[in-house]
């Protein structure tokens, strides 16, 4: 039973060690998981989420997108609500879908080549930012359902854009070297529980016994120090299944 | 395994690990992809009200009604325009009190998947002493939050507590949404609307005869004792865009009401309404044939639960928004 149970804990700490290693590495010290620059080949004046397409809340995500030419951009987070309600006579880009760390399906929405209002004169952006070449802001998905987007501001369009993303993962570093500890933690104890079978059963005592034979052929059992005084011709070891294994000195007839 | 999948797996994995070891922020799938949003957060409300009233001070202290263009519309813009209208007219007889004290005391909204969005503000007037019930709303994303409808209460008068869902959120209803009510919101208001214009016709029974129909009621006998003069007054009424399931199974119902009082004056008369009447104010000089007065009444009525008794109106504002007479 407890050489089953070792064995499981050792698997198991397989598993931890593997996953706690993957995960430092791929979260690095800085617990940041960067993909980019990605390029979207557009030239309308706004690339938005489907409300869809953000469907996990929790992780700190970073977005930083550029455009060449100090083109002024705009980027925002905002309730999908909001989002589709600003966007919905606008032509765009809209990503369908995003599987992390980066691959997006999106498809063209025909409409208007202006947006209805500047996005920097809007108060409803849960996060924003603007610039000139680029912009970048950082945002912790919420539950509610939210929509990105990626707006040109003012007579420009934003040909040319490439996306940054960044996902923080706070403590994910040092959550992957604990468990990579705790891992090892684990193989030891699976390991000890394995050894502990033969630790518990009866050592292996060598026992030695001397033997005269006497000239008759008759043996006699000797002590270790009248044994000294003759000379060892012959060394038998015999085992016995289950027994210790005994080793038998037997001196031959040296005389006094 | 598809992409998407795999990628699912390394996240729950991912998460699951993280959350064994950790408190830090582990992603979630969320449940719930509605496109929807509690309309504004009482934070955000806060300031929406601050702005509000620090341009109506402006207005109140100038009697301009311009300011308040840019937070107000709809009816309740038409009454406080009119309201500033007759006030200037009265300045000029005597001193308007332009001081006002507002307290927000409750400010709730509810969770609405497309514009417009709105929220109920319960605000104290200090220095009119009632209880503005009112409603902003904004239109659009690009839009500014302007006050909607804003029916007073008295003080005293106790206001059945909003139902709330999981979110803390209002929870609407339909205006032709008649479950569990003593009778829909809109047909509730039109009801209303006809007891107001004909106490015998038959839909006045189903509503409670209060305090706002005698009042006008006996607004109305007054008008039509005016020797030589043939008075007569119409109600209509506005589609209920607002109404609010109550905690006991009601509703309360924001409506805005529509009179129109007109006034026929018999050969060789003419008519010369007071110094700083409302009548004075939009029908200037004497009225020798014909005058007609529009008013706007915003009326908050409780709809009782299914047997529970009649709707009734438990606070109103109004005022008149326009006129013309020769």
């Amino acid at each position: 039973m407890r050489r089953v149970a070792g064995v499981l804990a050792m698997l198991l700490a397989l598993v931890l060690v593997i996953a706690g290693a993957a995960t430092a590495i791929v979260v690095g010290p800085d617990n940041r998981v960067v993909t980019g620059p990605h390029e979207i080949d557009t030239e309308a004046v706004a690339v938005v989420t489907k409300p869809s397409a953000l469907s996990w809340s929790g992780p700190t995500v970073s977005v930083l997108v550029e455009v060449p030419d100090e083109k002024p951009v705009f980027v925002g987070l905002g309730s999908a609500v909001d989002v589709e309600d600003y966007l919905q006579q606008t032509a765009r880009v809209q990503v369908d879908d995003i599987s992390v760390p980066w691959k997006i399906a999106t498809s063209s929405v025909q409409g208007r080549k202006n947006l209805p209002a500047s996005p920097t004169a809007l108060d409803w952006w849960l996060a924003d930012a603007a610039g000139l070449g680029g912009a970048s802001t950082s945002f912790t998905l919420p539950n509610q359902t939210v929509s990105l987007a990626i707006l040109s501001v003012g007579d420009s369009d934003l040909e040319g854009l490439q996306v940054t993303a960044a996902y923080d993962v706070s403590g994910g570093f040092g959550s992957g070297i604990g468990l990579v500890a705790l891992g090892l933690g684990l193989a030891v104890l699976g390991w000890l529980l394995v050894r502990q079978r033969h630790l518990l059963q009866p050592e292996n005592v060598e026992e030695v016994v001397y033997v005269y034979i006497d000239d008759d052929g008759v043996e006699h059992e000797i002590d270790p120090a009248t044994a000294h005084e003759y000379e060892i011709v012959e060394d038998v070891e015999l085992t016995d299944p289950g027994q210790p294994a005994s080793r038998w000195h037997v001196p031959g007839w040296m005389g006094r | 395994m598809t992409g998407r999948a795999r990628g699912a797996v390394i996240a729950a994995a991912l998460a699951l690990v993280l959350s064994a070891t950790t408190a830090c922020a582990v992603p979630q799938r969320k449940d719930d992809l509605s496109v929807t949003k509690v309309a504004a957060q009482p934070e955000e409300i806060g300031q929406i009200y601050d702005r509000y009233a620090g341009v109506r001070a402006n207005a109140l202290k100038l009697l301009d009604p311009d300011p308040l263009r840019t937070i107000e519309s709809g009816p309740v813009l038409a009454i406080d325009a009119g309201s500033l209208q007759v006030a200037r007219r009265l300045s000029q007889t005597r001193e308007i009190d332009s001081s006002q004290d507002l307290t927000v005391e409750t400010v709730l909204a509810p969770r609405l998947g497309a514009y417009p969005l709105w929220f109920v503000a319960v605000v104290r007037d200090g220095v009119r002493e009632v209880i503005r019930v009112q409603i902003f709303q904004r239109d659009s994303a690009t839009s500014q939050w302007e006050m909607v409808t804003s029916p007073e209460t008295l003080v005293s008068t106790v206001l059945p507590s909003f139902a709330l869902d999981a979110d803390s959120a209002l929870e609407p209803v339909d205006a032709g949404d008649a479950d569990g009510l003593a009778l829909a919101p809109q047909a509730a208001v039109d009801a209303y609307a006809a007891a107001l214009a004909d106490p015998s016709t038959p839909g006045a029974t189903y509503v409670l005869d209060d305090s706002f129909i005698e009042q006008m009621r006996e607004a109305a006998t007054a008008s039509a004792s005016i020797k030589g003069v043939e008075f007569s007054q119409d109600w209509g009424t506005k589609p209920v865009q607002y109404a609010l399931r109550t905690s006991n199974g009601g509703a309360l119902v924001f409506a805005t009401l529509l009179r129109q009082d007109s006034y026929d004056i018999a050969d060789g008369r003419a008519v010369n309404w007071p110094e700083g009447s409302e009548q004075k104010a939009f029908l200037a000089g004497k009225l020798y044939t014909a005058g007609i007065l529009r008013y706007y009444h915003q009326v908050l009525m409780y709809v009782p639960p299914d047997g529970e008794g009649k709707p009734r109106v438990l606070g109103q504002y109004g005022g008149v928004v326009s006129g013309e007479g020769s």
